[in-house]
């Protein structure tokens, strides 16, 4: 009896312990909003849609919303940010809608194009060949995105999200890049 | 703010109908002391972290949806908080599941298997001597514990010959395992029989990620010597393969005297495995892999031998030679992103040559598991199975096995359907196993899981299933003896030789568990998860006085002393109950801190009539309380420091002490990641520590040794 009240009193001190040990790095870390990385690149990607300008026929009416195909399979965390970052959110008029991008077919009528890193189903060189020569913006977050024709490239630097532009590739495709989204990118490939 | 509130009322409401459940139960259980205070705490937890954090996500939340009103220049001053990895998925299961990384493995140290596996919280791992492990989850712990599952991509490693794993023979190159995913309790309505406490699945890594060449080795004090060669490359379009080979040699450990005990051993491995991957143009993988190993491990045996007057026992030390092989092919075909076949076969050969006892096994498998969307809501798992497994045993006076060849067949089907009641937040799976064995014919494991997910961060789920754990061939055929030296029975009493007969009436052990788990994710950096069980077993195995009902009574050879039959039978009963909990904190991007507290508690009974003296007290073979808490931190210029320090109560049935280890890791890496060089210092609060002592076996009581070893990895 004698052991299994002790065993109870250290099952009570360890507990109480973790229990501190959890809510005393919790309290420290609390007092700012903290965001994902993958909540960080949708805000991105709608900024990307203010700043960049499509060929009118692209959109086959001038309240047609503008497409966002998101390439993630296995992986729902940029979608589910994305969805809730341009929730009711209207630019020039326009609505925006998710596209999730099971094959090839899928990325007709795209404006923008998310690739995640985790995708394995739809290689990039792929998904970029499939959309060559359309007004599509094609934002990826390898290393390799931007030798292999993407547009927009995320990269890290520490804990912040920066991004680099191909602006002649982006030419190639009729899109027309705002210099302020320009000057933002820390590289920018294909002069201004 | 409206989502909030609702949510932190809903969450209220929920524990509050908890703790009156609670306070119901448990007063009809006074005398469930311990059980009342787990379930009492656990609620105490989940309500205290549950009630901020809910806020606390609504408010993160609500700050993202306005993320995308903040300009550019904002954005791209705004730091990313860290995550904790790879918990997404498991958060959403039924069950308590773990998985430890390719990472974690690497960064511990663990240079086999079974050390890779004190990582897993809940598992309790126990070094028996140089090359046996006890290895088990919520108690019933041994060399030969039988109540948990082990696979290796998709293989069986439990023997039905002892029921067990023979943990000596089971490796790979480490740097070759993609993950090992545990579930504690029963996995038994889709994993089948002996999945009764948990499943262990090795996972290793596709070809395609093994490309290249790599070069591992090193060696130290316990660790004398070791080294590793793999190469991948590409066949062809589409077709990868790797080959590989390993090698290590291990020191003795010790007596409690300090002594070597002479049981080092050293094994040697091949392996390959090919994978042609055309999932993306024509939805079909297919996979052949092998390995054949083979080996030298000393032991000490205490045996019985009938031609040694007067003492009948003989002390024996062998050099016991190790090996086998497997090979295995699977096809998997993808029908479209939500429905998926899996059609494998494998060959398994084991063999192992001990002075008491010689044993050849072939295994021939094979299984297909098919899962697809049934309309909106409920995905279904299916498959079938179809085993043959043969053995051929070469008998001692010591054990013998009788008859010393059989083949034993076993088919089995299964199905589960995972329904989504309500979306994102409700889902119910029911499944059931259905077995057909030679020892106890039809066996029916079935169990029902329920996954509540109020909030995105917060995850509550319960369990209820049957499993049972099916006769091995040793308890239907065996006779296991061993000599009571003079004195040893009584004052005075003569030599004697006591004999264990296996009995053809044995039937399965049967588990009927409940579980409850709740798992939450209070903040980016922080994921707590906590797993309560209660686990009421039936025909348990007992080992009862007298000859057995099946076997004939041979009276052994000589001694001409006191000859005292047992048998074994099902009449033991017994509940065990406890709670696990595990967190990852990310403390910062670079340090990581993981504690893991397992508590166990188990009472075992026998049935009126049974004459078992012993197995009562396997009660005080698992440790009570395990506490561990490892560290993981990055420094500048690839360096890293891992840290893992844990507590094991004592084991009063085996007089083992509790102690406390620790194991240490330094790391350096060049940018490349090409060469990796580490020096691993494991169990170093102690010259020497016990964890473990054999039981069926009579093999001699050994320490775990401080060691220290460094090693070096280069990849091309």
């Amino acid at each position: 009896m004698m052991y299994r009240l002790m065993n109870v009193r250290a099952v009570n001190i360890l507990l109480s312990l973790l229990l501190f040990l959890t809510f005393g790095g919790l309290r420290a870390s609390a007092a700012e909003p903290h965001f994902t990385e993958y909540q960080l690149k949708a805000a991105f990607v709608y900024n990307f849609a203010k700043f960049v300008e499509w060929p009118t026929q692209t959109f086959p009416s001038p309240d047609a919303p503008i497409t966002i195909g998101v390439v993630c399979e296995r992986d729902k965390e940029f979608a589910d940010a994305l969805e809730q970052t341009i929730n009711n959110k209207r630019i020039n008029g326009r609505r925006l809608a998710i596209s999730h991008i099971r094959s090839l077919q899928d990325l007709k009528g795209c404006h923008i194009v998310f690739i995640c890193r985790s995708e394995k189903k739809l290689p990039v060189a792929e998904v970029l060949q499939a959309v060559k020569g359309q007004s599509v913006l094609t934002v990826g977050e390898t290393d390799t995105f931007m030798q292999s024709g993407g547009i927009i490239n995320f990269m890290m630097e520490g804990d912040k999200v920066q991004f680099e532009i191909d602006n002649a590739s982006a030419k190639r495709a009729g899109l027309q890049i705002s210099s302020k989204l320009l000057a933002l990118a820390k590289r920018r490939g294909g002069g201004t | 703010m409206k989502q909030m509130q609702s949510s932190s009322k809903q969450n209220a409401g929920f524990s509050g109908l908890l703790s009156d459940f609670g306070d119901r139960w448990f007063a009809h259980r006074p005398n469930l002391n311990l059980l009342n205070f787990v379930f009492a705490s656990s609620l105490a937890i989940a309500i205290s972290m549950a009630l901020p954090s809910v806020a606390l996500a609504a408010e993160t939340q609500y700050a993202a949806a306005n993320l995308g009103d903040k300009s550019l220049e904002e954005l791209l001053n705004t730091p990313v908080s860290i995550v904790v990895g790879h918990q997404e998925k498991l958060s959403q299961s039924a069950a308590a599941v773990s998985v430890i990384t390719e990472e974690d493995i690497r960064r511990s140290g663990a240079t086999s298997i079974p050390e890779a596996l004190r990582l897993v919280p809940g598992l309790d791992v126990a070094r028996v001597d140089s090359h046996q492990w006890a290895i088990s989850a919520r108690g019933f712990n041994d060399v030969f514990a039988n109540k948990l599952l082990v696979l290796q991509d998709g293989r069986s490693l439990y023997t039905p010959l002892f029921s067990g794993v023979f943990w000596d023979v089971q490796d790979t190159l480490m740097e070759d395992i993609d993950h090992i995913e545990v579930i504690r309790g029963p996995g038994a309505a889709v994993w089948g029989a002996n999945a009764v406490n948990g499943v262990i699945n090795i996972i290793t890594k596709n070809a395609k990620d093994t490309q290249g060449i790599l070069i591992t080795g090193g060696g130290g004090t316990e660790e004398r010597g070791f080294g590793g060669f793999r190469y991948g490359g590409q066949l062809g379009q589409d077709v990868y393969f790797r080959v590989y080979a390993k090698y290590f040699n291990r020191d003795d450990s010790a007596f409690p005297n300090g002594s070597d005990a002479r049981d080092a051993w050293q094994m040697g491995q091949g392996g390959f495995r090919i994978d042609w991957d055309t999932l993306e143009r024509t939805q079909n993988l297919l996979t052949l892999q092998g390995d054949i190993y083979g080996g030298r491990a000393s032991q000490i045996f205490n045996t019985y031998d009938p031609s040694n007057p007067p003492s009948y026992a003989r002390t024996v030390q062998q050099d016991f030679r190790l090996g086998g092989g497997n090979l295995l092919g699977r096809w998997t075909h993808e029908f479209s992103d939500t429905s998926e076949l899996k059609l494998q076969m494998y060959y398994d050969r084991t063999e192992r040559n001990t002075v008491i006892f010689m044993e050849n096994q072939d295994t021939y498998d094979l299984d297909l598991k098919h899962h697809f969307e049934l309309g909106e809501r409920n995905v279904v798992l299916w498959g079938a199975g179809y085993r043959i497994v043969a053995d051929k045993i070469g008998n001692s006076a010591s054990i013998s096995l009788n008859p010393d060849n059989r083949r034993t067949q076993l088919f089995s089907a299964f199905v589960q359907d995972e329904i989504t009641l309500v979306e994102k937040r409700l889902k119910l799976t029911l499944g059931a196993k259905f077995e057909h064995n030679d020892f106890t014919g039809f066996e029916f494991q079935p169990s029902g899981r329920l996954l509540w997910t109020p909030h995105d961060q917060h995850t509550l789920w319960a369990s209820i299933s049957r499993a049972v754990r099916t006769p091995s061939r040793a308890e239907e055929d065996v006779k296991l003896s061993n000599v009571i030296p003079p004195g040893g029975l009584f004052p005075g009493s003569p030599t004697a030789v006591s004999t264990i007969y296996g009995n053809e009436q044995f039937k399965s052990e049967v588990l009927i568990a409940y579980e409850l788990g709740y798992r939450v994710q209070p903040h980016a950096n922080l994921s707590i998860d906590l797993t309560t069980f209660y686990n009421d077993y039936d025909d348990l195995r007992s080992v009862e006085f007298g000859p057995s009902p099946t076997q004939p009574l041979t009276a052994p050879p000589p001694p001409p002393g006191l000859f005292i039959p047992f048998h074994g039978d099902n009449k033991l009963y017994g509940e065990t109950y406890g709670a696990e909990l595990a967190a990852t904190w990310q403390v910062t991007k670079r340090w990581r801190l993981t504690p893991a507290y397992t508590l166990l508690e188990m009472q075992l009974h026998r049935q009126p009539g049974s004459t078992d003296t012993t197995s009562e007290a396997d009660e005080g073979r698992s440790p009570q309380q395990q506490f561990s808490l490892r560290s993981s931190l990055d420094l500048p210029q690839g360096f890293s420091v891992d840290a893992t320090l844990r507590y094991v109560d004592r084991l009063p049935t085996l007089r083992i002490s509790s102690y406390v280890e620790l194991d240490v890791r330094l790391g350096w890496h060049s940018k490349n990641n090409n060469l990796e060089v580490a020096i691993v210092g494991q169990n170093l609060l102690a010259e020497q520590h016990a964890e473990f002592a054999p039981s069926f076996i009579n093999t001699q009581q050994t320490e775990v040794q401080r060691g220290v070893y460094g090693k070096v990895t280069m990849r091309f």
